[in-house]
């Protein structure tokens, strides 16, 4: 059954970011519904407090204040209402290290921002065109 | 100066003149306690001593002078005309004396005997000259050898403590210049997705507007270029483990990467078949990156790129070992037909932020070959460059097959 997106959570504490991301969001397929929290603490509590409905997918930076996109990653896939959610680390950082953290604590890709707006619309387009099921490590989005 | 002791006058007269023929000056002294006084005083090279004297007789005297260190080398000749008995003569040795002679005296026999106790007095003294002078040098070079050693150990606990020093620096200021490049990106990031967003979607039609907007768009882009670079060469330093690589596959990636640009300057590149070895992929890769695409960017204007990628086994870790089919080393040689550089500059193109070309005409960050060399360095390898402004480079790596 293909994983089909309604709402998307970007944890992202760059304001910059998150204005191109919901525009570039919007561009792709302007019916789906964003949310944004700016750091690991601010998603959980958003979630956990339902401010925030369960989304299909996040988006999730990687360097944050307060708590990292690791840790946050950590605490997802531990709480049974949210470790279903398929994550997608989000980050400006393509080293490696911070990668195979990630995967090992079960993010579904890593995504290194675009440095071009286009390419955001495109990248985000073919994610959602994406059957997220058939995401692995070795066939990355 | 020869001393006669003697207690009878008209011996010492006779004695004194024999040598006097013989041009050999002497003194005297009529009891062996006045013998002693003149020893202590004078010089001699010789003493002729009679044995039977009142008071201290020849044996004592001789006893007395063998005590001291500096009369103890005075060759002693005994002369007695009474004690003519073995065990005189044995005593007279004993004491100290080189010969015993007993009277009548040949007076050419007796010259003989002393000029050979001379003679060997001399070169007694001669010897212990030279003995003293090399105990002396002796001294002197211990102790300078002391000092060199002191000074030796003293210079390489300084290095020792420098080295540790500069490698803890160089540490902290790679981790700083990783930092740096990687904070200074991310606003850089920013200023070219917006400066991008606000060109295509905000200005059509003001011809200035564009213009500004889109030097300041290869500005950052240079900046971005400038900091990737950089983020790559304080990458450089972190430890990766070595496996084996082949160099067949690691080209072939390169020059997909570089499909676009060879097929718009209509380069030709023929490359040989590279040997395998043991080596960082993703580090070999890059060198290859930045050598290549130095000799298509440095290209002459209006002349299409001609790249020849050469590979040759050699002997030993030198740019002038014999090729051999069983060496430890490949020589990698990438040659081109390029605006060339002056080898005068040779030393220089390898410095990081040493770039020899108008920025105007030749976009670079002057980083490029300086992480070509880390990375040869870091392969335990060398790199060199021959060239010739208008003809062309050849940049010329060796790399060892193995790592130890």
């Amino acid at each position: 059954m293909t994983h089909i997106i309604k709402t998307i959570l970007l944890v992202d504490d760059d304001h910059d970011d998150q204005l191109l991301f919901k525009e570039a969001l919007s561009e792709a397929d302007n019916s789906i519904v964003y949310h944004a929290a700016f750091n690991g603490i601010d998603a959980l509590e958003k979630l956990n407090s339902g401010e925030i409905k369960i989304p299909d997918l996040i988006f999730l930076d990687v360097n944050m204040p307060k708590m990292n996109g690791i840790d946050c990653l950590k605490e997802l896939k531990k709480a049974d209402n949210l470790k279903k959610i398929p994550v997608l680390m989000y980050s400006t950082s393509s080293f490696s290290e911070y990668k195979k953290e990630c995967f090992e604590n079960g993010a579904l890709s890593y995504i290194v921002k675009p440095d071009d707006y286009g390419q955001l619309c495109g990248k985000l387009k073919h994610i959602l065109n994406t059957d997220l099921n058939l995401i692995t490590q070795n066939s990355p989005l | 100066m020869i001393l006669i002791v003697d207690d009878i006058k008209a011996n010492i007269v006779a004695l004194k003149k024999i040598l006097e023929l013989h041009g050999l000056a002497s003194d005297a002294a009529t009891s062996g306690e006045d013998a002693l006084k003149k020893i202590l005083k004078n010089n001699y090279s010789l003493i002729i001593m009679d044995v039977q004297m009142p008071g201290m007789d020849g044996f004592e005297v001789a006893e007395t002078l063998a005590g001291s260190n500096r009369t103890k080398d005075i060759p002693v000749l005994f002369l007695s005309a009474i004690n003519k008995e073995k065990k005189y003569i044995s005593r007279g040795y004993e004491t100290g004396g080189v010969d015993y002679i007993t009277k009548p005296v040949d007076p050419d026999l007796l010259i003989l005997k002393v000029k050979t106790f001379l003679k060997l007095y001399e070169q007694q003294n001669e010897l212990k000259n030279i003995r003293d002078l090399l105990s002396k040098e002796i001294e002197i070079r211990k102790g300078a050898q002391q000092n060199l050693e002191l000074k030796v150990a003293e210079r390489t606990r300084e290095l020792l403590q420098k080295n540790e020093e500069l490698e803890l620096r160089n540490h902290e200021l790679q981790q700083f210049s990783w930092v740096v490049s990687h904070d200074l990106k991310e606003p850089l990031r920013k200023i070219e997705i917006f400066i991008k967003l606000l060109k295509d979607n905000h200005l059509t039609d003001d011809p200035k507007a564009i213009d500004y907007i889109n030097r300041t768009v290869n500005a950052s882009e240079r900046m971005n270029k400038l900091i990737t670079d950089l983020l790559e060469y304080s990458r450089l330093s972190s430890n990766v483990v070595p496996e084996c690589t082949d160099l067949n596959l690691i080209l072939k990636e390169v020059l997909l990467d570089f499909d676009h640009l060879t097929e718009e300057k209509n380069a030709i590149i023929n490359l040989e078949t590279m040997p395998r070895i043991k080596g960082i992929p993703s580090q070999l890769r890059q060198l290859f990156q930045n050598l290549i695409g130095n000799s298509l960017k440095f290209s002459k204007e209006g002349i299409a790129p001609e790249i020849d990628i050469t590979a040759e086994l050699v002997e030993e870790k030198d740019f002038e070992s014999k090729v051999s089919s069983s060496g430890n080393y490949c020589k990698i040689t990438v040659k081109d037909n390029g605006i060339g550089f002056d080898e005068k500059y040779l030393s220089k193109v390898f410095i990081i932020f040493q770039s020899l070309n108008d920025r105007n005409a030749y976009e670079g960050t002057g980083i490029g070959l300086a992480i070509a060399k880390k990375i040869i360095e870091k392969h335990d390898g060398l790199i060199t460059a021959k060239s010739q402004v208008g003809v062309g480079s050849s940049f010329i790596i060796l790399l060892p097959l193995s790592q130890n």
